[in-house]
């Protein structure tokens, strides 16, 4: 007879006292209750006034969807404590010398619930070519459906969406497909296949890795060995829950709909010449004025039906974005309290994601919009007559002065870093042909959009606080390889995003961010003790090298002070701060005035809710000022991912 | 009379509910502490009895920061806090009260550093009593109490006029549009401040959010329980549940702590419980200890 396998999960005491060592594993294991709360961090809080000391030191969390574990508990207590649980299944193991077998397990399941689940249905046609991915998908949409409604009831609605998608690009392609067979027919049919190839494979993960770890426990491995006990499916609730989170704010303010809907009708002139821009009142982070931002004025453009991310980890790809994924990296899931696998890195992705569709409608590069070149001809000469004008003669509509300020920034990065060091001539100076164009567009437009996503992770993520975003920044960039090799463009990055907002013309507004950076390194070396030869590269870049590095500097400065300009919104920061409701917020958007506790759990109060990201940000602040409460990381990481999991979050 | 060894001085106060036996909370916690003296006897709002237990905590930690002398029964001068050795060891003795009103028990000691310590040691103590600890939601109350942060409130069979009014707030500042930190926190303190134009323009964003650019949350508030426009007691609390207040000689202003809450809760939506120890979320208490100090 074969042996089991070996099966283990790590399991972290739910009760510590402030300065107190963790209560011991109890000597003799007699029984295990597996709860499967879906929302651990509240039932903690809940559960707690009922419980005496013995049994307050046998309560443990998980990262599984047993996401409460009692250890010792009879089957009529632990019976008891699943009714204050809410929890769906009770899964008793009782154990005899430390062992238990499958038959002995007593599962205690809502049947009621669990036979509700609605079915979905899917009455398109898919083309034969595509019936593979449709089938793939469908599964996995089967599984996840029954599998959240029951751990995780909040994403079923994302199931939905994702159901409808896959119905508009089954249509989409049956619809592109019986045109006539033509070159970029045939690319678009391919990219819209591709689309569902992505689909089906980040479904997979999710099955994988969301519903593994379910009751019955035996019968459900988990693919991750030091977690194929009970799973991970709890962290993926909470990067789940984290990308919903954000996601659900920037719902408030389509930014696409805004470009199309009320940047195409609205006149505005911008500075067209970057050697001369000096910012100014307008580009202040809080005008005078107190106006609304731009991005606010005009109707409701909320974003209803589109695809949420799929969020899942991989030890592969670590923190990366793709049109319909996204994933964490697998480290995430034992060292999340490190500055290179904190879970705020997915915030930066999330940012990418909102800076695609930004891209996408100013530039139509989707694959909804055929053509062959990265710009158009009407591009083109928008561009040229927008520049040739000076910003004087005429006012142009807003979408189109955004793409012109996207376009005047490629130029002038590509003339920043072209190793010609001559005075260009005066044919140079004028707008190249289109074809040229586009080729600077397409090498300099990754720079474009790191200066939007820097822009976006700041302002909405980091609630423009310089120390912290630096610092931050920084902590986790020495641990990754292209801040080595490419120093002077990721120091721009930061310089500009520091001073975007502070409408002081570049030269000021280049010494002041550099004094800003200067500090915050200094802070994270003496302060948090990180080191790296990396910062000493940076002072020599900030010191020797100043002029080189201001050559960057200022186109960069013109598109940040642009996108703050045209993409700062209150309305969404709003929604992402939700101080009102955050019981550690302390009203305060401040990292240092958030005063969550590893000693604290849940409250009952369905107004109160945990920011995932000013809950990330203050634990990463911790973390990298060696001020955590615990040593342990494994146990820090654990809790940070059940408080974020456990938070109620609709898109 | 009880006179606590340093009733001069502000207390940090948690309120307990017990959803259990309130004496088996009340000897919990007084297993706790040593040198019990005589219990005493009050009667509390409606009549109601309330006990007050006042006892030592040793520590050999101190968490003065300069001995006083004072006079002490029977026309001695002792030094306070007092010091003596305890299990062989010197220790400070510490004064605990304890007040007991049906079933919220109040327990109270000086010094933040101490409370941090002592009330995590409580909240051990008593796991498995299905106690939870009261809160007051302040933004709430100040919304009650309006521009002229005052409300009156219900006195029961009493004839008097009892009012709860405003005697310190401490103001939050964010700027979701700007995300300046020009404005973080503003702290005023008077015997009565919504009589004055400062809170009344200060307090306006919390009445009327949609009116101002920045977002003002109370994160502190002093309020006070006049009766027939006389101050009776007064009490700072927090967000979650951590209340300080001038004990006095007596206890008096602990006693009538009661009749305070049973105002404050004839106010809805305002009271609700907690199962967190309110000392470990008590940011803003400390900060405001430190700056006021």
């Amino acid at each position: 007879m074969a042996r089991a396998a070996l099966r283990y999960s790590p399991i972290h005491p739910a009760y510590l006292m402030p300065g107190g060592a963790p209560p011991k594993p109890p000597a003799v294991l007699m029984s295990l209750a597996f709860f499967f709360c879906q929302s651990p961090y509240k039932m903690l809080g809940r559960i707690k006034p009922e419980l005496n000391p013995t049994e307050l030191e046998g309560v443990y969390f998980t990262q599984g969807l047993a996401s409460i574990v009692c250890v010792n508990y009879s089957p009529e207590r632990s019976q008891e404590l699943r009714g204050l649980m809410d929890s769906p299944i009770l899964e008793y193991w009782p154990l005899s010398d430390s062992c238990t077998t499958p038959t002995d397990v007593i599962v205690k399941d809502n049947d009621v619930l669990i036979a509700t689940v609605p079915q979905l249905s899917f009455d398109a046609d898919a083309p034969s070519e595509l019936a593979v991915y449709v089938e793939q998908i469908l599964a996995c949409l089967v599984v996840l459906q029954e599998s959240y409604a029951i751990y995780n009831p909040g994403e079923l609605r994302t199931l939905e969406r994702v159901l409808a998608f896959t119905k508009r690009l089954i249509c989409k392609y049956v619809e592109v497909s019986a045109r006539p067979l033509a070159m970029e027919n045939r690319q678009r049919c391919n990219q819209i296949a591709a689309t569902l190839v992505e689909l089906s494979a980040s479904l997979s993960y999710a099955v994988t890795q969301g519903a593994s770890g379910c009751s019955p426990i035996l019968e459900n491995r988990s693919p991750f060995p030091q977690f194929s006990l009970l799973g991970i499916g709890g962290s993926v609730r909470a990067i789940t829950k984290f990308t919903r989170y954000l996601e659900s704010a920037f719902a408030a303010r389509n930014a696409s709909e805004v470009i199309a809907k009320e940047y195409s009708c609205r006149d505005t002139d911008v500075p067209v010449r970057i050697s001369l821009y000096t910012s100014g009142q307008e580009y202040k982070l809080r005008p005078d004025d107190t106006a609304d931002e731009e991005f606010d004025r005009g109707g409701s453009f909320q974003q209803v039906n589109d695809c949420p991310l799929i969020a899942y980890f991989s030890l592969r790809h670590g923190f990366k974005e793709s049109k319909l994924s996204l994933t964490a990296a697998a480290e995430s899931l034992t060292d999340e309290v490190s500055p290179q696998w904190t879970m705020m890195t997915l915030s930066h992705e999330i940012m990418h994601n909102r800076v695609r569709s930004i891209f996408q409608k100013l530039f139509g590069s989707s694959w909804e919009h055929d053509r062959d070149s990265a710009l158009t001809e009407q591009h083109y000469l928008e561009y040229k007559e927008w520049y040739e004008s000076r910003g004087k003669a005429k006012k142009f509509n807003l979408d189109c002065v955004l793409r012109n300020v996207v376009l005047n920034f490629c130029c002038a990065r590509d003339r920043a870093t072209d190793v010609r060091r001559s005075r260009r001539s005066s044919d140079e100076q004028e707008i190249p042909g289109l074809e040229v164009l586009s080729e600077i567009y397409c090498r300099q437009r990754l720079h474009a959009e790191e200066i939007f996503v820097h822009f976006h992770d700041y302002y909405f993520s980091y609630a423009a606080q310089q120390h912290m975003y630096i610092m931050s920044l920084w902590a986790s960039w020495i641990k990754v390889a292209a801040p080595y090799a490419r120093p002077m463009e990721y120091l721009v990055r930061t310089l500009v995003t520091v001073a975007c907002g502070c409408g002081l013309d570049p030269e000021a507004a280049f010494e002041g961010a550099a004094e800003k950076i200067e500090n915050a390194l200094t802070a994270l070396e003496q302060k948090a003790k990180v080191q790296s030869p990396l910062f000493v590269t940076l002072q020599h870049l900030l010191g020797e090298n100043k002029e080189a590095v201001y050559t960057l500097f200022k186109p960069a400065y013109y598109l940040i002070d642009h996108v703050r300009r045209f993409f700062a919104s209150r309305e969404i920061a709003k929604r992402i701060d939700r101080i009102e409701a955050d019981p550690f917020a302390q009203g305060s958007t401040a990292v240092e005035e958030y005063s969550a506790s590893v000693f604290v759990y849940g409250e009952d109060d369905p107004a109160s809710f945990v920011s995932p990201i000013r809950y990330s940000l203050a634990s990463f602040l911790r973390s990298i000022s060696g001020e955590s409460p615990i040593a342990d990381r494994n146990w820090l990481t654990a809790w940070n991912t059940m408080v974020i999991s456990s938070q109620e979050i609709q898109l | 009379m009880i006179v606590p060894d340093l009733c001069d001085r502000t207390y940090m106060v948690e309120i307990l509910r017990t959803r259990g036996n309130a004496d088996a909370v009340t000897e919990a916690i007084t297993a706790l502490t040593t040198e019990h003296r005589p219990a005493e006897e009050a009667s509390g709002p409606d009549g109601v009895k309330i006990q007050i237990l006042h006892s030592f905590l040793p520590s050999t930690r101190p968490y003065h920061r300069a001995t006083r002398r004072v006079e002490g029964t029977g026309r001695t001068t002792i030094t306070v806090p007092r010091r003596r050795k305890f299990r062989g060891k010197p220790n400070y003795f510490y004064d605990v009260l304890l007040v007991q009103c049906r079933r919220d028990v109040m327990v109270a000691v000086p010094y933040y550093a101490l409370a941090e310590e002592f009330f995590v040691r409580v909240d051990r103590a008593l796991a498995g009593k299905r106690v939870v600890y009261e809160k007051i939601d302040i933004t709430n109350l100040v919304m009650r109490l309006g521009q002229t942060g005052a409300v009156e409130v219900q006195s029961g069979e009493s004839s008097h006029e009892l009012q709860i009014g405003v005697t310190r707030c401490q103001l939050a500042y964010s700027d979701p549009q700007g995300r300046t930190r020009d404005l973080q926190r503003v702290y005023m303190s008077g015997s009565r401040i919504g009589n004055t134009d400062v809170y009344r323009y200060l307090v306006e964003p919390v009445l009327n959010p949609s009116g101002s650019p920045l977002m003002v949350t109370p994160t502190l508030l002093g309020f006070a329980l006049f009766m027939d426009g006389i101050k009776k007691t007064s009490a700072v609390t927090d967000r979650h549940g951590n209340f300080q207040l001038w004990v006095g000689p007596g206890v008096r202003r602990i006693e009538r702590l009661f009749s305070l809450l049973d105002s404050v809760e004839s106010i809805k939506g305002i009271l609700s419980t907690t199962s967190n120890v309110p000392i470990l979320q008590s940011r803003a208490m400390r900060t405001a200890e430190g700056e006021n100090a």
